[in-house]
């Protein structure tokens, strides 16, 4: 009697203990199953990118669109590399992106830090303002851009595609709210060992706020790695285009050929998947701080 | 985020994915421009000036490098040599960005002397005043050398702003593959578009493709013998019977999937062509090269026919031209060079290295123009060349025309897309081109 109790009462817990686990096989299966559909979905442009690069002389535009290759060949590659100096427009991308990320970290962490930690007269008004011109659409501001640039005498060079874009309002109002999480006291134990503010930005509060740079960071590499407009209109020698810049030479209407088009941009967004990868970790962290700030 | 919109971009064939944002982008630089203008701030400190008689002109195309290098070095060369004193400055630049460098060059007085524009763009800077008046430098017998469709195309107000260079009629593509599924014979094709209307139905009901794919724009209308403009160019002339017995058929082509429910920029009709979506594409030669890579199997299977007509007997053509700045400092030089570049015998040997078609009368006589060795170019090419007489850009002579093919434009996209009542729709684009006229 006992023993048979015993047993039913085991197979009653066996048999909840197969249904909690049926239970939680069918959502994680859900969530699986959601997950790698949204993947797909964000992921399938580059997919179906990367596999008409792999297959030249194949329908582009089949239908449905061909998202994994059949075959691989790097024909488009070898050829667009021949037609293009990739070398020299990486290079150039390159200097104009390491040029345009540093000084967007330096002068917006050099900005945001005293409006967010020092106390002045003036303070809430400068912010204020400096938040009032992220609704001047950019587009419009181009022409003034150019007429300074030119003003400057810095038609066709580096410095003229990198300053007009040096500093971002949103950068600034980003650090700023990342500084608003350090806490007083780092300040203040700095200047009771006699820092100068300077110091205590550098030592003492940047090695804290890693995340924010690591948002701007990724944020400006793909910004500038990916601006095409901006250095064609400065920039009068095609030798010095950016990389983004150099690829729209292949939509003309003579030369063009979807397969290199797609190889070339493969090629363009190596390095900007490069970057993600490195600062990914970064990357959360640092959003998620600048929201709870 | 940037990356995936880029990739998008990439797929759209590397358009800005954003359109709308574009137009704003190009009409906020317009304004600009345009105040800039009026101000005269005049300072041309960019521009070459004579120096002891040595000019440069700097003279920027659309897209032409690095494939046509050989070819504009030995002109540019050719005509140095007999020109002494002037040299030529030849850039290149991409067909996205021409018009925002040129705008923001203009801007600053930092402009070159000749310029490759297209016809629309071209009438929507010369009604800004940023086009020098070519009438001094012009012969008649200049004037004359080009067909007169395509030269009035930029005369506004009797006064020529660009002179035309390559250019290309509609054609009709079809694919035969598909037209032959129907029980259809591509040896006997539509010569009318209520011809072309059936075949569509034809292949819809049997395959399942749609029959074509266009754009909404004002370029409809003067296919059908309806004029955009009045004569004298000063108020909309579009909002007739004609118009909307026009549109009410389109609707109902659209609802029987003769034709695609879409707005279907260039970029897109490509994409419905080469996956076998639609069974014909109307566009000029060029329209080969898109396809001949991107879909090699249905390349295989097109020809290309003359196209059929509509109620006027018109063929459209898209013009590149060359135009001069009025800011630039040697408006006769710079002329000088858009002739020689422009004239019968440059423009046949363009032609000929870039299929596509000359607009100087005296060029088409070439045999070239009419050798037919059965490949789809030249198929294409012959078709073409032969309704060059006819051709008239679908914005002759329109000023704004930049302004007013958008605002016809969203007009339309209201009535086919939203179903927006269609004499509503007509009024409405009448009365904001007649408020654009007024400017």
């Amino acid at each position: 009697m006992n023993k048979a109790m015993e047993h039913s009462r085991e197979h009653t817990l066996s048999s909840a203990a197969t249904l909690r686990i049926v239970k939680k096989v069918i959502r994680y299966t859900l969530i699986y199953a959601l997950l790698i559909l949204i993947a797909l979905l964000m992921t399938g442009p580059f997919l179906w990118l990367l596999s008409v690069s792999l297959m030249p002389g194949r329908n582009v535009f089949s239908n449905p669109p061909a998202i994994l290759p059949t075959f691989i060949d790097f024909a488009n590659y070898a050829q667009v590399w021949n037609y293009m100096n990739f070398p020299r427009y990486i290079m150039n991308t390159v200097m104009i992106t390491a040029m345009g990320v540093v000084a967007n970290i330096i002068l917006s962490c050099m900005t945001a830090y005293p409006l967010a930690l020092f106390r002045f007269k003036g303070r809430d008004t400068v912010f204020a303002i400096l938040i009032a011109t992220m609704i001047i659409p950019s587009a419009t501001a181009m022409i003034v851009h150019y007429l300074t640039i030119q003003w400057l005498h810095l038609g066709n060079t580096y410095l003229g595609v990198v300053l007009p874009a040096a500093v971002s309002v949103f950068n600034i109002f980003l650090m700023r709210q990342t500084f608003l999480s350090i806490p007083s006291e780092i300040r203040d134990s700095g200047k009771m060992d006699g820092a100068s503010e300077l110091r205590i930005w550098w030592q003492l509060v940047l090695p804290l706020v890693k995340p924010g740079i690591a948002v701007i960071l990724l944020l400006e590499v793909m910004a500038f790695w990916n601006n095409f407009l901006w250095p064609i209109v400065v920039l009068d020698d095609p030798e010095k285009y950016p990389l983004a810049a150099a690829l729209t030479y292949l939509n003309g209407q003579f030369s063009y050929n979807f397969g290199w088009i797609a190889a070339g941009t493969i090629i363009s967004v190596i390095p900007i998947i490069v970057v993600f990868l490195f600062t990914q970790r970064y990357y959360m962290e640092g959003l998620a701080g600048a929201v709870k700030g | 985020m940037v990356e995936q919109e880029k990739l998008i971009e990439t797929m759209k064939g590397m358009k800005p994915v954003n359109k709308k944002m574009r137009r704003l982008t190009l009409f906020s630089l317009l304004a600009v421009l345009f105040a800039s203008l009026l101000s005269s701030c005049g300072s041309d400190a960019g521009s070459s000036k004579e120096e002891d008689g040595r000019v440069t002109i700097k003279f920027w195309t659309i897209a032409l490098q690095p494939t046509f290098n050989d070819y504009f070095n030995n002109l540019i060369s050719e005509y140095q040599k007999n020109h002494p004193g002037v040299t030529v400055e030849w850039s290149d630049y991409p067909y996205d960005a021409i018009s925002n460098k040129l705008l923001t060059g203009i801007a600053s007085g930092n402009v070159p002397d000749v310029v490759n524009l297209n016809t629309e763009f071209a009438n929507q800077m010369a009604s800004k005043g940023a086009l020098a008046d070519l009438t001094p430098y012009l012969s008649d017998e200049e004037k004359q050398s080009y067909f007169d469709g395509i030269f009035n195309s930029t005369v506004l107000g009797g006064k020529p702003y660009a002179l035309p260079w390559y250019t290309g009629t509609e054609v009709l593509y079809m694919n035969t593959r598909l037209v032959k599924q129907a029980g259809l014979d591509p040896s006997n094709p539509p010569k009318t578009r209520d011809e072309l209307n059936e075949w569509a139905r034809e292949i819809k009901a049997k395959t399942g493709a749609s029959g074509y794919a266009l754009t909404f724009a004002a370029r409809l209308f003067p296919v059908e013998g309806i004029s955009i403009l009045n004569d004298d160019k000063t108020a909309a002339a579009f909002n007739t019977p004609q118009a909307l017995q026009m549109i009410q058929n389109m609707q109902q082509l659209i609802q029987q999937g003769v034709l695609v429910g879409e707005d279907a920029n260039f970029d897109k009709q490509i994409q419905y062509y080469s996956s076998e979506q639609t069974a014909f594409e109307i566009a000029g030669p060029t329209f080969i090269n898109f396809i001949k890579t991107a879909a090699p199997d249905v390349y295989q299977n097109t020809i290309a026919v003359p196209l059929p007509t509509g109620k006027a007997d018109v063929r459209l053509s898209n013009t590149m031209n060359l135009v001069v700045p009025a800011k630039s400092a040697n408006l006769e030089k710079a002329s000088e060079f858009a002739k020689f570049i422009t004239d019968a015998t440059n423009q046949t040997s363009f032609a000929k290295a870039a299929n596509t078609l000359p607009s100087t009368k005296a060029s088409i006589k070439d045999a070239y123009f009419t050798e037919n060795n059965n490949s789809l170019e030249a198929q294409a090419k012959v078709a073409s060349a032969e309704s060059l007489d006819k051709a008239v850009d679908y914005m002759v002579g329109v000023p704004n025309a930049g302004d007013i093919n958008s605002a016809i434009a969203v007009q339309l996209q209201e009535i086919f897309l939203n179903g927006k009542d269609p004499k509503q729709g007509l009024s409405m684009a009448e009365q904001e081109v007649n408020q654009i006229l007024k400017q």
